[in-house]
């Protein structure tokens, strides 16, 4: 690197937090991942203004940078471009605030996992994601991760979690969020990014109250499918475990041999059971869970008797990569997500795949939701050895996108999937995230070429490198799995083509009802070419104020079920129906939404109607249509996934002002929601300079670069001072 | 826009080309870490500098990198190296039980061709320690020195740092030398039968900065009624090991083995855990295979480690009572690296202040975290072991108790030192020296 560079770098911010040796160089080469490339230069700020000047002089520079906590990632996202700057925050590692009344903390991005549950202890509250690296990992990488963990079943994965933040833009400036502002939700937005967008330097985090009681089971079955059956078992019964964790043969021989758990030796799959809330209820879950068990195989059942025992059986499931890691130099762990249904068969196929290359593979799972780390062990100085491995942790995501899953559920992206996005999205979608992209981070510098495939190169998604494995139409009923980019989707036609017919279709003012989506596509395109207005409505029941003589789509007609996934507690359907409607649908198997509003499903999400339960805990997948007709889709149907940005969240609350939703994944659950539902009153709005509004017009650029959905929108400074 | 994709990953490894059995080994052990991480959110340097050269997982991978020839200039790892604390607690928490202590013992000596042992050290390492005789009258000029000041006026005007800021360091650090040293003081005791129970070894801490801690020792085996003596044991080792001159620390090693074989029976007690680890660790240092005689020294090596008990474990092994200790106290306790670590010494001294009626024993927060005394380090590393050692006297000072405790001297001069930085009356005593205090009567 140059060394002007370094020099106005060491003036900035002070010589012994910049390195820049060749031996320091090397140090940050690598994270817990596959890849490395060499950095030009290393600096540690200690505060966010530090972080915001170096990034301000690197954008100057047209330096590439990368921010890094603990460095325990596992598919490339912190490893910097050879020869730029890496910005390393383990000195930003205080816990600014813990405001006990409201269960929130205010910590920086340098603070340890582990260290701020320690930290939270005294007031009887916890932080609930718990990475299997929490004794390492920051709370930065958590966010930029959107990191799960074996607890996150009951309580929720990073993003659920992440009220807040403040960070550092590619530009240099400081943006701050919340979830409690109106407008497009930015937190959610910047939590999974992979700092691909900025620089958390600040986080805000819900907190849960620590619970009662806590029960932790150990179980051996038979077989993977019996283990499975007794997960499903569980949930259908109303219990929702805060941990369910599955491993095989082949993990816990690893375990045992070194850790000593107490693991039962010999058997096919264990899972390892946790449930916790008050003492009666947990008691009554506990006596459930057994019988549940033992209904599929499950023997030797094993309760911890006390915490020791308790953070035995644990040591043993987080031991279970590093266990793998003795038998080898390297372990690869890939990380795919599918719906939990479909767990015996991905297993079946994976470890066929392993079998076939001759790979050594232990499997473990957060079965609960799906999640699969299959961990290959191999070394890395052995090139042929180092390939074959990451072609077969390719195919294996192949295998969970084909069962309707994705290729992260809690990993992230990174360089090692970004060719895998392919698999799971449409080029529109994809083009959506490389505009999210640019219009935060024009110049490419900020942890570029990360998460998004590099280049456009449609076609070649599925021949990568010796791997041409041929991707089987989804076997599932429904089309929830658009075509792969790859097999080169039929709506890339450009719409403007159709618009001069279109815009014949138009009425001067006035309601005009949709039929489908493609109706719907159809009318965009031609109120685009025509430059019209476009106002949204169900039932009309928000009474949002529509000027006169304008264009109105009633999106009331728009009823299809698209999948409901009964043993997945998952619901897909088109968003003209009502919630009254909808119960009538699931009520019968004793399903519930966790979701109250009057009109149609898609005026609620649109307003954001209800806060609690939140809104954006209760979508996992999207389809959208944006002004220009082109169908976008975020999320998938399965309860973890990081793939990609969380651009769903965006259209929650944002009043149809960046395209249509038309169909929403919702979570279900086997019981109604335990605490009541507090409604969103109308986002007041007031006069006032807010640094967001020029955020939010990019964003707004992003879907609806014409400016015709729902002109009449303006975010605005909320009147509670800050 | 088409933009040429960016070319991750750039750094390719391949197998190191070693020649020799010891390095083989080494490299063997670098491999076994996978970068995983888990170990640097417990590494006490890394703690103070968030520098990831300065995590276990940087060092093992500097080293690694070392030897497989991809640092062009190996001086350039030095730093990652040479501020290692050697606590241990990394290989605790690693899943692969990576040794980077052994390890970064190997880079200084193997790699480093000895840099980072300071001059005065290597001349004490080949010269003096060999050589009691020599040494200890050596030690009383420097020691007298100290005492009427002169060593605080030389410092002051910088005349220590200009020879080595590590004296600079020492003389800040210790606040009184003795004029006596504890080979003086048991001469009453006499010197070792060939079939007594107990020899007590004379470990460099009690016997040259703090007499007292022996005096106390020998005051406790007195009570307990065993036969004991001593022996005229030479230093054990450890600074070599820690430097990575393990020639000179195994010419040490084999004077006390020898000294050590004269009386078979007896348990070798020692008082300062760092030395009692460096006694039990003798094995390892004639691990190379292409010594001379190695095998044979390696089986007598293992003798002696067998029969080396640190005191806590001891006292605990043979239910030594304390009946004399009425007076109504609080302690913590401070667990030293190499008694925690190294020799996996975690329940005894808990279990024995909790069984002394009149003591309440309170558990010390971040107990498992060395206190960045280090032996030399201290001097050494200055700006990190003190970065370590004003957390660890802050988490002393929490505990709100009378006093802490430890069990080598080199973490005790540590704690005193820490404590007055901090402004703290607490005091930080020997195990010894609480369990069997002088008799003021006398």
């Amino acid at each position: 690197m140059n060394t002007h560079f370094v020099k106005r770098l060491q003036k900035e911010i002070g010589k012994g937090n910049v390195l820049d040796s060749p031996a320091s160089l090397l140090i940050y080469s690598y994270d817990s991942g596959v890849d490395k490339a060499l950095p030009g230069a290393v600096v540690l700020p200690q505060t966010a203004s530090q972080v915001a000047a170096v990034v301000g002089l690197a954008r100057r520079e047209g330096i590439p940078f990368v921010a890094r906590g603990a460095g325990t990632n596992l598919c490339g996202c912190t490893i910097p471009v050879p020869g730029g700057l890496v910005i390393h925050l383990s000195r930003m590692d205080r816990v600014l605030k813990v405001d006990a009344h409201r269960r929130r903390a205010v910590v920086e991005p340098g603070v340890v996992n582990l260290r701020l549950q320690k930290v939270l202890v005294p007031y009887g509250l916890t932080y609930a994601p718990d990475p299997a690296s929490q004794k390492a990992c920051t709370l930065g990488g958590n966010a930029g991760t959107n990191a799960g963990g074996p607890h996150c079943l009951k309580h929720g994965i990073t993003t659920h979690h992440v009220t807040g933040c403040e960070v550092v833009l590619p530009d240099g400036t400081f943006l701050r969020t919340s979830i409690d502002d109106p407008g497009y939700d930015l937190t959610g937005l910047f939590v999974g990014a992979e700092g691909t967008l900025g620089i958390i330097t600040q986080i805000e985090v819900g907190l849960l109250p620590l619970p009662e009681d806590v029960r932790t089971f150990l179980v051996s079955y038979p077989s993977i499918e019996a283990a499975v059956q007794s997960v499903t078992d569980i949930i259908s019964s109303g219990i929702v475990p805060t941990a369910l964790e599955l491993m095989d043969r082949v993990t816990v021989e690893a375990v045992e041999e070194f850790v000593h758990a107490g693991y039962p030796r010999g058997v096919e799959a264990v899972l390892l059971i946790e449930v916790d809330g008050p003492k009666e209820r947990i008691r009554r879950e506990s006596e459930k869970l057994r019988e549940l068990c033992q209904k599929n195989g499950g023997g030797d059942i094993r309760e911890a008797q006390n915490e020791r025992e308790r953070e035995k059986l644990w040591e043993g499931r987080r031991g279970s990569y590093p266990a793998m890691a003795r038998l080898a130099p390297n372990v690869l762990v890939e990380d795919g997500v599918v719906p939990r249904t479909r767990l015996p068969e991905a297993v079946k196929r994976i470890r066929a795949i392993a079998a076939r290359e001759g790979i050594r593979m232990g499997l473990i799972a957060h079965a609960g939701d799906g999640n699969l780390h299959p961990n290959m062990i191999f070394d890395e100085r052995n090139p042929e050895e180092t390939r074959l491995v990451r072609a077969a942790g390719y195919e294996m995501m192949k295998v969970c996108v084909e069962l309707g899953g994705s290729i992260s559920g809690e990993h992230g992206i990174g360089i090692d999937k970004r060719e895998a996005m392919r698999w799971l999205f449409t080029p529109q979608t994809l083009t959506v995230f490389r505009k999210i992209k640019t219009a935060f981070d024009p110049d490419n510098l900020c942890n570029p070429d990360k998460l998004i495939p590099v280049a456009e190169q449609p076609g070649r998604g599925l021949d990568h490198g010796s791997l041409a494995v041929p991707v089987a139409a989804p076997s599932q009923s429904s089309g929830t799995l658009e075509a792969p980019e790859a097999r080169g989707a039929p709506s890339q036609s450009s719409g403007t083509l159709e618009a001069p017919e279109a815009r014949n279709e138009l009425p001067d003012s006035g309601v005009l009802p949709i039929q489908n989506v493609e109706h719907l596509q159809r009318v965009l395109r031609g109120a685009r070419a025509a430059g019209r207005a476009v106002f949204l409505k169900g039932l009309g029941t928000k009474g949002f104020p529509i000027p006169s003589g304008a264009l109105i789509l009633a999106l009331d007609g728009l009823k299809s079920v698209v999948d409901y996934d009964k043993e997945n507690f998952t619901l897909s359907v088109q968003c003209g129906w009502t919630l009254p409607e909808l119960g009538a649908l699931i009520g019968p198997h004793s399903q519930f939404l966790h979701i109250d509003g009057g009109g149609t499903l898609g005026g609620i999400l649109s307003a954001r109607a209800s806060l609690k339960p939140r809104l954006r805990d209760q979508v996992i997948g999207m389809k959208c249509v944006l002004s220009d007709g082109q169908l976008v889709e975020f999320g998938a149907k399965v309860m973890k996934n990081v793939a990609g940005y969380d651009a769903a969240k965006l259209f929650l609350g944002a009043w149809g002002s960046l395209g249509v939703i038309t169909e929403v994944t919702l979570r279900l659950f086997p019981f109604p929601p335990e605490e009541p539902f507090v409604k969103n009153p109308r986002p007041e709005t007031s006069r006032g300079e807010d640094p967001r509004r020029a955020i939010y017009q990019k964003i707004k650029n992003i879907f609806d670069p014409a400016g015709i959905m729902n002109p009449t929108i303006k975010w605005e400074e909320p009147t509670v001072a800050r | 826009m088409p933009v040429e994709p960016i070319r991750f990953p750039d750094i390719q490894t391949h197998p190191a080309v070693l020649t020799k059995s010891i390095d083989k080994a080494h490299y063997e052990d670098t491999l076994h870490c996978n970068r995983c991480g888990f170990c640097t959110s417990s590494c006490p340097t890394y703690i103070a500098t968030g520098d990831e050269g300065l995590s276990p997982r940087g060092r093992n991978q500097a080293f690694r990198a070392v030897l497989e020839g991809r640092l062009k200039d190996p001086a350039e790892a030095e730093r990652f190296f040479s501020t290692c604390l050697m606590c241990g607690i990394c290989t605790s928490v690693c899943f692969s039980e990576v040794p980077t202590a052994e390890l970064m013992s190997a880079a200084r000596g193997t790699v480093m061709g000895k840099q980072g042992e300071p001059w005065f050290l290597k001349i004490s390492l080949r010269f003096f320690l060999p050589r009691p005789g020599l040494l200890e009258p050596m030690l009383k000029i420097l020691f007298i020195g100290k005492r009427i000041g002169l060593s605080g006026v030389l410092n002051r005007i910088g005349f220590l740092r200009l020879i080595s800021s590590q004296l600079s360091a020492a003389d800040e650090m210790v606040d009184s030398v003795p004029v006596r040293f504890l080979r003086d003081r048991v001469r009453p005791y006499p010197p070792a039968a060939r079939d007594a129970d107990v020899i007590h070894f004379l470990a460099c801490g009690p016997n040259y900065l703090k007499p007292e801690v022996g005096e106390a020792t020998a005051r406790i085996l007195k009570r307990a009624g065993v036969r004991f003596g001593y022996v005229k044991n030479v230093c054990c080792g450890l600074p070599g090991t820690t430097y990575g001159d393990l020639p000179a620390a195994r010419a040490l090693a084999q004077k006390n083995i020898e000294l050590l074989e004269d009386h078979p029976n007896a348990v070798i007690l020692l008082d300062d855990s760092s030395c009692a680890a460096s006694v039990k660790d003798y094995p390892a240092l004639f691990r190379d295979q292409e010594l001379p005689s190695g095998d044979d020294w390696r089986r007598r090596a293992e003798a002696v480690s067998r029969r080396t008990r640190d005191l806590s474990e001891w006292l605990v092994e043979k239910g030594i009572q304390f009946p004399h200790l009425t007076e109504t106290t609080s302690v913590t306790y401070h667990d030293p690296c190499k008694a925690r670590y190294a020799q996996k010494i975690v329940h005894p001294p808990r279990a024995l202040l909790s069984s002394l009626p009149a003591v309440s024993f309170r558990e010390l927060p971040e107990a498992e975290q060395c206190c960045g005394a280090g032996g030399t380090y201290c001097f050494a590393q200055p700006e990190i072991s003190r970065a370590v050692l004003d957390r660890k006297a802050g988490n002393v000072i929490s505990t709100k108790t009378d006093g802490v405790l430890t069990s080598s001297v080199s973490c005790l001069l540590q704690l005193q030192f820490g404590l007055r930085r901090l402004g703290s009356a607490m005091r930080a005593l020997h195990l010894s020296e609480f369990l069997s205090p002088p008799d003021k009567n006398r």
